[in-house]
């Protein structure tokens, strides 16, 4: 400390002399400011001592300047000493004047070394400075180095890690490559010292016989296709000479009958009619009546429809040009025009006739239907005719509902009408697209996207299934030849899904029409386990499109969830409680009803709030209740069918419960239930349980 | 298919000791066991979106499993009526794990349901291990878990206990009743209660007055729900910041980690936050409500969030959200 101080001193009073030197010189140069070459000689001459000075520090050996300051201090104090001594004794004033001047010239001297002392610190800090800079670069230059070798070792594995395509190809070891590969390739003079060469040498075999293999397919494939062309053959000979056997048949019957034969009881009870059918329509017509008599059903009557003598003729001219048919565009619409030339008199006709014509001629259907009808217990009917379209092979149905006992007068009557009730019966199923591949490409030859389904019934997948196509597993190429087994197969599950379909969509309608007049639909057992009263009432419910159910602000979060498409069914009801509280509820049904059940997407507008499942967990909790735990309650055959009547019974419930657990301030608690909230999500009871006069509690 | 799952809302969540797996509980009584690793680093690229857990099991009645937490040895589960344990060895080498113990909580004559076990946190002390769950009783019931018995309840909350929080010899609870009470569980006596909601800046009582979980360190407490997410020191038990920019509709889950708040509840985002209320990030959620939000460091530095959807959320930064779990059952 005191060695700190003293150094500072000693800094601050040479700080103080050079001050005072400066001072010293500007006011000499004040002075003598006239004579200013003078000043700038002394200027000079202070330059020139201060140069002389700071060589001289250098020169001189510091150690002995600390032992001539030593030698001077001391005799500095002798002096000092001396004249104490003299003041004491006789006050000699020359005698200390002498003593003074010696005093005063040590103390030159003692300057004088002081200055150069500064000199030697300030020159020895200036090279520390510059040696610690050349340190400091230095050590940067080595981390540079340091970084660039990180740098470099990261390179170096990256190199080594690197993985090339060829090696993930399964390559034919290498004692085989040497046997079987041609020495030209092989070069086993380089690659069996080069294992570069080596893999490509083998990449190079693999290649070759990879190529090799391909032609082989190739070939063997084109090899297939002609037989399977000549199997083809072959088989509509065949198939031509059915129809002549089945002549042969007809023909012969009278003399059989004639002579007193009988054939097998099942073609006897047949009417001739049947005979007339189309091969799919025939399969049908033989496999529902044996069906319906097999199962003694009598809600079930297979009839034949249509022009018999039409198809009499059609049969004729089709036998005779059945290979013109199958062959060319051009002969069939010249057949065509043969057929109707009677009527037209000029032949010459324009390009959107010959269209027209063509469009015509594809979508011919053969003049006799099949038309099966399905009778509930109730008395309601479904209508089906199957009708058969010659040129695209395939069959479609018209469907008729017949109600009885039911109002027509809702605007859910969509839900019933022959066109949709059977949409999906299996899934995807809507009969709007032709079930036969090759429809595809005959319709846009004649620049129509799909058929008229009105006009032409509606082509389901099922419907091809019972009459014996079965376009799912047949081969693209080939044309799609009805066969019997593949009807025996399908009939009675088809059969049985058109009657619970039916069935399902008759309850379902009832429930609607109860709740477009405004009331829950009737249903003791349903009734029973849900609460007894409720507050809500339902303004109204009517059919909304979905256009109009997908831009409601609280259907968002269902449509990817409930794969809400434009061929279900949509439904907005509004049931209010006072005049402060309503419930909008948005719901879908699916076109399989019941087996997916109706999706409610809830919103509560109360105090100018919308509270949806998207910003209030008790609505999205509500939404559980009436779409996930509504299925335990119809868990059985005969309820399912009523899974709508609980909901709304449900939601209901749940609409009073709701107001009265969260907002008690506004409705007085009827309900009783024991916790209000409970756990962390703060789950309101909505789950009724009948004890004693029923209670609500959490699930 | 808008089934239960759609409707899932998973309550809890834990990791196993090896922090490998992450388990999760949902209102079904269902426990799902997610693999991590092959979540957030796949070794082959999958077709699916979402991970599907490894498999699913149903805890022991079907009851909602509303609380989780691991030891080395044990997964607890927290059901109503009861916490039981599996081991972890039986989890993670069968698909069908049985119970290896189970606590009943203590129920009153006058009670007529058995009680949630809404929440359950564990306290190391020296070689024992205390268990600390608060529950719909109104009480917080300790256990010793070496002896596997019920050693001393808390009695102070008016209405059930939505969420506890333990560390050192202090235990906080957070209730319905709005009360945020502290404990000591070495003293057996109630150190401090706060009521937020009797605060006007804090209270919002269209949501209420409930507290939805209550978290503390050395020197704060945070806790929110009903009223909004707020800041207390600790000793002086005084107001020192009110979250006021967080957008939500009550506050479900609060934790403290280093020098950053998180917090969570109804809201479309999880938020971390800086104690002086700056919002350092706000993660979008697939959860209309979180439950649950739970992190490790090592071997994963991982942050899941699950809550009312069949989602599970997970970070592994504090920015974004990148990998999503389903719980839907995997089919075998």
């Amino acid at each position: 400390m005191s060695k700190n101080t003293s150094s500072s001193s000693a800094s601050t009073a040479s700080s103080d002399a050079k001050k005072r030197r400066k001072e010293e010189a500007s006011g000499a140069s004040l002075l003598q400011s006239s004579s200013s070459s003078k000043s700038t000689a002394d200027n000079n001459i202070y330059k020139t001592v201060i140069e002389y000075e700071e060589t001289e520090a250098l020169r001189r050996n510091p150690d002995e300047d600390l032992e001539l300051v030593k030698k001077t201090c001391e005799e500095f104090r002798t002096l000092m000493g001396e004249i104490a001594e003299i003041k004491a004794k006789d006050k000699d004033p020359a005698a200390i004047a002498e003593k003074r001047t010696q005093a005063m010239l040590l103390f030159v001297i003692l300057k004088k070394l002081n200055r150069l002392e500064k000199f030697r610190m300030k020159n020895s800090r200036d090279l520390l400075h510059k040696v610690k800079q050349q340190v400091d670069s230095q050590h940067l230059h080595l981390q540079n180095l340091l970084y660039e070798v990180l740098h470099l070792k990261k390179e170096v594995t990256k190199c080594l890690q690197f993985k090339s395509k060829d090696e993930e190809i399964d390559l034919v070891s290498v004692e085989e490559f040497y046997k079987e590969a041609p020495e030209s390739i092989s070069r086993p003079d380089q690659t069996k010292a080069d294992s570069h060469q080596l893999k490509l040498a083998r990449l190079e075999w693999e290649l070759k016989q990879r190529k090799q293999l391909a032609a082989q397919c190739q070939e063997l494939q084109a090899e297939k296709e002609t037989v399977a062309a000549e199997i083809q053959k072959k088989k509509t000979h065949l198939e031509s000479l059915a129809p002549m056997l089945k002549d042969i048949l007809s023909a012969t019957k009278p003399v059989q009958e004639y002579l007193g034969f009988t054939g097998s009881s099942r073609v006897v009870k047949q009417p001739e009619i049947a005979y007339l059918l189309p091969n799919p329509l025939y399969f049908l017509y033989v496999q529902a009546s044996s069906y319906q008599e097999a199962s003694d059903n009598k809600n079930m009557a297979v009839t034949i429809s249509g022009d018999e003598e039409e198809a009499q003729r059609m049969r004729r001219t089709a036998v005779s040009s059945k290979q013109q048919y199958d062959h060319h565009e051009d002969s069939d619409s010249d057949n065509q025009e043969e057929k109707e030339g009677g009527k037209r008199h000029h032949r010459k006709k324009s390009k959107t006739d010959r269209q027209e014509e063509r469009k015509k001629h594809l979508l011919v259907k053969h003049p006799l239907s099949v038309v099966v009808s399905i009778t509930l217990n109730s008395g309601s009917s479904l209508q089906l005719a199957f009708f058969y379209l010659i040129n695209l092979n395939i069959i479609t149905v018209k469907v008729k509902v017949v109600l009885v006992e039911v109002d027509h007068s809702i605007s859910a009557s969509h839900l019933i009408s022959g066109e949709t009730i059977l949409s999906e019966l299996f899934p995807n199923d809507f009969g709007l697209e032709s079930p036969n591949v090759a429809n595809h490409y005959q319709l846009k030859q004649v620049g129509l996207n799909s058929y008229d389904s009105k006009e032409y019934g509606l082509a389901y997948f099922w419907a091809q299934k019972i009459c014996g196509f079965d376009f799912a597993s047949a081969q693209n190429d080939s044309k799609v030849e009805p066969t019997s087994a593949v009807s025996q197969e399908n009939l009675p599950g088809i059969l049985r899904a058109i009657k619970k379909r039916l069935a399902a969509r008759i309850t379902l309608y009832k429930q609607i029409q109860s709740l477009e007049n405004r009331m829950i639909p009737e249903h003791p057992e349903l009734s029973s386990m849900f609460a007894p009263k409720t507050h809500g009432s339902i303004d109204f419910w009517q059919t909304i499109v979905h256009a109009d159910f997908i831009t409601l602000p609280y259907t968002a979060h269902l449509l990817t969830a409930a794969n809400v498409s434009e061929s279900d069914s949509f439904f907005k009801t509004v049931i209010s409680r006072g005049s402060s509280a309503k419930l909008h509820a948005a719901v879908v049904l699916k076109c399989d009803f019941p087996s997916s059940t109706p999706i409610f997407a809830l919103q509560i507008e109360t105090q100018g709030k919308q509270l949806n499942a998207k910003n209030d967990e008790s609505i999205r909790d509500m939404e559980r209740e009436v779409n996930h735990y509504c299925k335990e309650y119809c868990s059985t055959t005969n309820l399912r069918e009523r899974i709508l009547t609980a909901q709304m019974l449900q939601l209901l419930s749940c609409f009073d419960i709701y107001l009265e657990a969260a907002m008690t301030s506004q409705f007085p608690r009827e309900k009783i239930f024991i916790q209000p909230v409970r756990g962390k999500t703060r789950s309101l009871p909505y789950k009724y349980m009948k004890i004693g006069n029923g209670i609500f509690t959490q699930h | 298919m808008v089934d239960r799952c759609f409707y899932n809302t998973t309550l809890s969540q834990t990791f196993s000791p090896c922090g490998n797996y992450l388990v999760a509980g949902n209102i079904y009584g269902q426990i799902a066991v997610f693999d991590l690793q092959n979540a957030l680093e796949p070794s082959e690229p999958t077709s699916d979106q979402f991970s599907k857990p490894l498999f699913v099991f149903q805890s022991a009645r079907d009851k909602s499993v509303s609380s989780l937490v691991s030891n080395s040895k044990f997964l607890i589960v927290g059901t109503v009526g009861e916490v039981s344990g599996y081991d972890w060895k039986s989890i993670l080498s069968n698909k069908n794990p049985k119970v290896a113990w189970s606590l009943q909580i203590p129920t009153y004559r006058d009670s007529l349901e058995k009680s949630d076990v809404n929440s359950l946190a564990i306290v190391e002390n020296s070689n024992d291990q205390t268990l600390v769950a608060g529950c719909g009783d109104k009480k917080v019931h300790l256990f010793n878990l070496r002896q596997g018995k019920h050693t001393q309840s808390f009695d102070g909350h008016d209405n059930y206990v939505h969420s506890v929080y333990a560390s050192g010899s202090q235990v906080v609870s957070s209730g319905e009743d709005g009360k945020v009470c502290m404990w000591d569980w070495r003293q057996c006596a109630k150190t401090a209660v706060l009521e937020p909601h009797l605060n006007d800046q804090l209270a919002r009582p269209h949501l209420g007055k409930w507290v939805g979980d209550a978290c503390f360190n050395d020197d704060w407490l945070v806790c929110g729900g009903g009223p909004y997410l707020s800041l207390w020191h600790l000793r002086s038990m005084d107001l020192m910041n009110k979250f006021s920019n967080v957008e939500d509709s009550g506050i479900h889950v609060v934790r403290i980690c280093d020098d950053r708040i998180m917090a969570g509840g109804t809201s479309p985002y999880f938020y971390h936050l800086s104690f002086s209320g700056e919002i350092f990030t706000q993660l979008e959620t697939s959860s209309l409500t979180v439950y649950s939000a739970i992190f490790e460091e090592k071997p994963f530095h991982v942050t899941c969030l699950a809550g009312s959807s069949s989602h599970i959320d997970l970070c592994t930064n504090f920015k974004y959200r990148d990998q999503i779990l389903t719980f839907e059952e995997p089919k075998s």
